[in-house]
């Protein structure tokens, strides 16, 4: 019976139902089984199998992004349980990712975001035009492994060098991994402003992130 | 080039994407990131709430009465000037790749600023390049002058119009004295563009504010991602476009009604499967066709883009891109066409590239040529004359028409013997030896070092607060 169940989770992240992910989360909850079980038989199958198909050319991105939109709306549910739990939730890492100070530009950045959920990362959004300081915080609080930092205009790039210089000037640049990455941005400026990381598509960032925290 | 060209919408397919528009500008609404702007918007009777304008159509209808239906672009060395309005068809490179092609070593690397005036240099020479955009972001320029010394470079290069996309509005009153300095300050066109869906960045509305208080002409050109920015609709790609088109002119003509405005009427792909900017995709140039449409039912001239390709390399990927897209450009009969020479999606450019995209517009311009019937091309006293079993190749009407044909220089159509006797030289040769010879040969024309000394030091006045922050990108 918790079979079914399952299986028709995993569905909803193959289909995207975003809702009914939610609603069958819950219903889980209610039927006494485990938030971990109902990650790893239901939901994480999902996102596993959505992910193989884009792999085979048989999902693009609006199912893949669609499969972790279901994905998260299902954490949602689960996180109370989860963070009461001693085992939590298996993730790949947990991500901070926005689009730097000054540059309205987010759509790579949120493919990139949708991707590494359904990599298994954990990831916060931290939207478009994210100052300086915001970064720095976002860090401090949230003690991510990876911090992801795009710009696609050429005068807003040097954003994402004083970033990483504010991370330094805050103590924090050991304790995290800094991506960068938009349209204008090479890996020679990576390099030079110190960046841990850097790809030129969504698809390649998601696989320099999982080298980077080591989940590779 | 008056020619034929390609529609695909009707005056009331147009009139319903309009409407659509209209909807969205009022209901929806864009977000303008612009305290100036906005507060002109409100003067103007817009409804602001907080970054969010709402536009109705009488103030549309009023951009589009005031916006000029025509106008020229000059060149800086006295060629005929190049007349901006729908009807015609002109076409130029592009701007900002961040990779070029080394001529000498085949290899992929970071342009230099050198590269652009050797670019520029390279369009000086062919007839077909109407225009010039600076095909490079250097990597040998401080960031904070990326564009202005980029921009000299492209005044040592060539005498054509340019069009250049400038960090922002600030540097705009510099540009125009380094054009004046080489002979004519309105030889430039501005591009801006907003961010899809919906929204004017800062410095995309102050070029639009800028260039409208300066005279200087400018493209507003937002291309929205089907399916990323827009949805996944070649029409509704265009209402999304055209919304932030609108709202443009808006502001622009608003900050100076009857500046020159052009509509940037151009979309890219986003691959579903790769996650990359697509630039050859059929529904992007669909979307062209369509768009080029409506800037015609605007009666405004338009902005568009071919000569391009997705391939990384000098490869039948490219040459058959760059042919297909040139014909596209030139059907959808946008009055400037940019890119050409265009490799891998923007990125990379080339000389090559460029020498062959202007080898299919010679092409494309004589495909699309009207087709006479009149006395004269009817003939008809020549076909009597001859009769049957004659033939024409000596006759005085031969001579003086048959160099209306298209003599092409690179596509080769030799027997082949001949072909093999002469070396047996692929596309790609042909355009390597071509592009190698011209840049070999001196100069068009050289600037007084005066004059060059005098843009130097212009340009290395520009934004000093900013030199000091980070180095060359």
């Amino acid at each position: 019976m918790s079979n079914e169940l399952y299986a028709k989770m995993k569905q909803t992240v193959i289909d995207g139902e975003v809702e009914e992910a939610a609603a069958l989360a819950q219903q889980g909850l209610d039927a006494g089984l485990s938030p971990t079980d109902i990650l790893d038989k239901g939901f994480v199958k999902g996102i596993e199998e959505v992910g193989d198909l884009f792999g085979r050319g048989e999902f693009f991105l609006p199912e893949l992004v669609q499969g972790a939109e279901a994905m998260k709306a299902a954490v949602a549910v689960l996180q109370p349980e989860l963070d009461k739990s001693k085992e939590g939730r298996k993730i790949a890492g947990r991500a901070v990712a926005g689009t730097v100070a000054g540059d309205i530009h987010e759509i790579g950045k949120t493919i990139v975001c949708s991707m590494l959920s359904a990599a298994g990362f954990e990831v916060y959004d931290a939207g478009c035009d994210v100052a300086v300081e915001t970064f720095v915080e976002q860090v401090k609080e949230r003690k991510p492994n990876l911090l992801l930092l795009s710009a696609l205009l050429t005068t807003t790039m040097p954003n994402q060098q004083k970033t990483i210089q504010a991370l330094k000037d805050a103590g924090l640049r050991d304790g995290v991994k800094v991506m960068i990455g938009g349209a204008p941005t090479t890996r020679a400026w990576a390099d030079e402003i110190g960046a841990d990381g850097y790809a030129e598509d969504a698809i390649e960032t998601v696989a320099a992130a999982k080298k980077l925290v080591g989940a590779a | 080039m008056t020619g034929m060209f390609f529609s695909v919408w009707d005056e009331k397919a147009c009139q319903r994407v309009h409407d659509a528009t209209l909807e969205v500008l009022a209901e929806t609404g864009v977000d303008v990131l612009h305290d100036e702007a906005r507060k002109l918007l409100a003067s103007a009777g817009a409804r602001v709430e907080g970054t969010r304008v709402f536009i109705d159509a009488g103030l549309v209808d009023e951009a589009l009465a005031s916006a000029p239906r025509a106008f020229t672009l000059n060149s800086r060395g006295g060629d005929a000037p190049l007349a901006i309005r729908d009807g015609e068809c002109y076409f130029g490179t592009g701007s900002d790749c961040l990779f070029h092609r080394d001529m000498a070593t085949g290899e992929r690397r970071r342009v230099h600023n050198a590269d652009i005036e050797g670019m520029a240099a390279l369009c000086e020479k062919l007839p077909n390049i109407d225009f010039v955009m600076s095909m490079g972001l250097p990597d040998d320029v401080p960031m904070a002058l990326d564009d202005v010394v980029p921009f000299a470079a492209m005044l040592a290069g060539t005498r054509k119009p340019f069009i250049i996309s400038p960090r922002d509005g600030t540097v705009l009153p510099t540009i125009l004295e380094m054009a004046a300095l080489c002979g004519e300050a309105n030889s430039f066109v501005v591009y801006s563009m907003p961010a899809p869906p919906l929204r004017h960045d800062f410095v995309a509305v102050d070029k639009l504010v800028v260039c409208a208080r300066l005279g200087i002409p400018v493209v507003y050109g937002p291309a929205p991602h089907a399916g990323a920015s827009a949805p996944s609709s070649v029409a509704a790609v265009t209402v999304v476009g055209n919304a932030e088109v609108l709202s443009g002119l808006v502001i622009n003509q608003i900050a100076n009604p009857g500046a020159p405005f052009i509509y940037g009427a151009y979309i890219y792909a986003l691959s579903m499967r790769t996650s990359s900017e697509v630039y050859c995709s059929p529904e992007a140039y669909a979307g062209q066709f369509a768009q080029c449409d409506l800037a015609r039912f605007y009666g405004l001239p338009s902005f568009g883009y071919g000569g391009v390709t997705d391939s990384k390399m000098l490869d039948e990927q490219w040459s058959a891109e760059s042919a297909i897209t040139v014909i596209l450009g030139a059907l959808s009969r946008a009055t400037l066409v940019h890119d050409v020479g265009y490799m891998e999606s923007g990125m990379q450019s080339s000389y090559e590239s460029i020498c062959l995209g202007e080898e299919f517009i010679g092409y494309a311009r004589a495909l699309l040529r009207e087709v006479r019937v009149d006395d004269e091309a009817l003939a008809l006293d020549e076909i009597k004359a001859v009769g049957p079993g004659g033939n024409h190749l000596a006759r005085p009407y031969t001579r003086k028409h048959h160099r209306e044909f298209f003599d092409p220089q690179l596509l080769d159509n030799h027997v082949y013997d001949r072909w093999l006797n002469s070396g047996a030289q692929t596309l790609r040769d042909r355009v390597h030896e071509k592009a190698l010879a011209l840049s070999r040969e001196p100069r068009a024309f050289e600037l007084e070092p005066s004059v060059r000394r005098q843009l130097v030091e212009m340009a290395a006045k520009v934004r000093p607060e900013e030199r000091t922050a980070v180095s060359g990108g």
